[in-house]
């Protein structure tokens, strides 16, 4: 019966867990501020448009928490949160998916499935860093 | 001689619709679909990104989409199964136990009370610093 | 390290004398167990592979008290109406775990389900769900002998010390970590309840995994390197999708999806050390 360690899940496995806890603590809270709060009026209009956002990027709303030590901070801690955010969900949700499609049936393509699955995780989390790095 | 079973097993396979026998089952195939709107929402970030890093037009033009009626109840949904997703993961979670206590694993209520008070932190924490003073 | 399994002559049982398929039902004349005025309709399911390719039901109509469990019935009916009636059974007491059956679609002891808490008529017996059925409600317990059997179910030592310096000796508290794996009774309610195991029949499974834990939580134990080895295969506890149900059907209290999950975590935490140390031995 002897079989050959599988070494490439335990480490997706670990990167699915980890980003379980990153959108089960961070994900409803950004998606009520940054999709509901505009529609719900929790924040008003101009707090939402181009300019507050690339501000956001830039990292005005924690330079005043930082000091003028830590103030160098700022620009990485938004982009940092958006890439953990993006990284996490996808490599959380897509070895998640990938055995819903096992389940449904898909059971034979492990040989398929692996690849395409973390590849687009990996593809979106590279998107994402290079996306959110792109920023001042 | 060698010896010969005379068995012969019947092999039955479980049917499609197995999830529907329990509402157990019934929850966890909904769990593991808020896979699929926590997926969804790493895109979204990912298009709003884009769109910002192309320049004020294009990004009005996003908000446009974003605060639409449809793509407002499509986030809702994505809320709701991102909850689900909270939920389900703070108490699943607690089947691996963290710390032990006198060699114990820790009651689950404490478990589950320790991840919801760092998810409210947490979550009040981002609320705030997403929009500056709020 | 099993020898060929020895063929069970499950259905080599003398074919009956001929008798037309299925048996007549119950004729009112049986006597009913003392004080007993109810009656209970049990939809059995049957297989008689010597007769027919098809399993089908059979129904039978009994009296009870309300002391009776399921496996009372089932001896009833063995006893007086219908001999030919296959089930496993022996201690009547919840802890030799050959008695499991889904009734009403779960796996449950049928020693211990009362019949006066059963709801529905004709309450619908069945053969435990994902495995192979050899006659009536026996099923093929072989595959999974050997994938208890694969996870070196038992103490293993780097350094056997000699018997004269005695046992190996363990606190209460370390007793403790494993005790709760430790009370399985192999009844197999929780093979029946895994839609995993019923997808794929090469799936570890919730059972065997938790005795893997059982001793890797043994503080006598030094063989975990092996054992996570065995259990974390293509077929093995990274295919668990953790859909709980094996625990919830366990009457142990086993918790074998909690055990399952421990796995994990540890075998993904040493493949980590191994990763960022790779000088370390273990």
């Amino acid at each position: 019966m002897a079989e050959r360690v599988d070494r490439i899940t335990p480490t997706f496995w670990g990167l699915f867990t980890l980003g379980g806890f990153i959108a089960a603590f961070l994900l409803p809270v950004l998606i009520m501020m940054n999709s509901l709060a505009y529609p719900l009026r929790v924040v008003p209009w101009g707090a939402v448009q181009y300019a507050p956002a690339l501000g956001w990027m830039r990292g005005d709303p924690v330079v005043f928490l930082l000091g003028r030590s830590a103030a160098w901070l700022a620009p990485w801690l938004p982009k940092l949160f958006l890439v953990l955010v993006i990284g996490g969900a996808l490599f959380h949700g897509l070895h998640r998916f990938k055995y819903v499609l096992y389940d449904a049936g898909l059971h034979g393509a492990k040989k398929v499935l692996d690849p395409v699955m973390y590849g687009i995780a990996a593809v979106g989390t590279a998107a994402g860093v290079f996306l959110a790095f792109s920023f001042p | 001689m060698a010896t010969q079973t005379v068995r012969k097993p019947y092999v039955r396979h479980r049917s499609a619709w197995w999830w529907t026998k329990n509402p157990r089952y019934l929850l966890f195939q909904v769990r593991e679909l808020t896979s699929v709107f926590v997926v969804a929402y790493a895109f979204l970030l990912l298009w709003q990104l884009w769109a910002l890093r192309s320049g004020p037009e294009s990004y009005d033009a996003f908000l446009q989409m974003w605060y639409s009626r449809p793509m407002v109840i499509v986030n809702g949904i994505i809320l709701a199964f991102a909850l689900l997703h909270s939920v389900t993961w703070f108490a699943a979670t607690t089947k691996v136990p963290l710390f032990r206590i006198h060699g114990r694993p820790p009651p689950v209520a404490l478990t589950i009370g320790i991840y919801v008070a760092i998810w409210i932190v947490l979550s009040l924490v981002v609320a705030k610093l997403l929009y500056g003073v709020p | 390290m099993a020898g060929a399994p020895a063929p069970k002559p499950a259905s080599a049982t003398p074919p009956p004398p001929p008798r037309s398929v299925p048996p007549p039902p119950p004729k009112p004349a049986v006597p009913a167990p003392k004080g007993s005025s109810k009656t209970i309709k049990l939809r059995i399911g049957r297989y008689r592979p010597e007769r027919s390719a098809e399993p089908f039901y059979q129904e039978f109509t009994i009296p009870y008290r309300d002391d009776m469990v399921v496996l009372d019935a089932l001896n009833y009916i063995k006893d007086r109406i219908d001999p030919t009636l296959a089930y496993r059974w022996s201690c009547r007491m919840g802890i030799c775990g050959s008695c499991g059956a889904d009734v009403e679609g779960s796996p449950k002891l049928t020693c211990a389900l009362y019949l006066k808490d059963l709801r529905k008529s004709p309450v619908t017996i069945e053969p435990l769900a994902n495995f192979a059925v050899l006659k009536d409600l026996i099923v093929d317990i072989e595959p999974f002998m050997e994938k208890l059997e694969s996870v070196n179910p038992y103490i293993v030592r780097g350094d056997e010390k000699p018997i004269e310096r005695g046992e190996y000796r363990q606190t209460p508290e370390e007793l403790e970590l494993y005790r709760q794996q430790s009370l399985c009774i192999n009844c197999m309610l929780c093979y029946a309840a895994c839609p995993v195991y019923g997808h794929d029949e090469k799936f570890l499974g919730p059972a065997a995994s938790a005795l893997a834990l059982r001793y890797e939580m043994d503080s006598r134990d030094q063989g975990s390197e092996e054992r996570l080895a065995a259990v974390a295969t293509s077929h093995g506890i990274w295919q668990c999708t953790f859909v709980g149900e094996c625990s919830v059907v366990c009457p142990k209290h086993v918790d074998p999806a909690g055990a399952i999950q421990q796995l994990k975590a540890r075998a993904a935490t040493r493949l980590m050390r191994s990763m960022l140390l790779p000088l370390s031995t273990r």
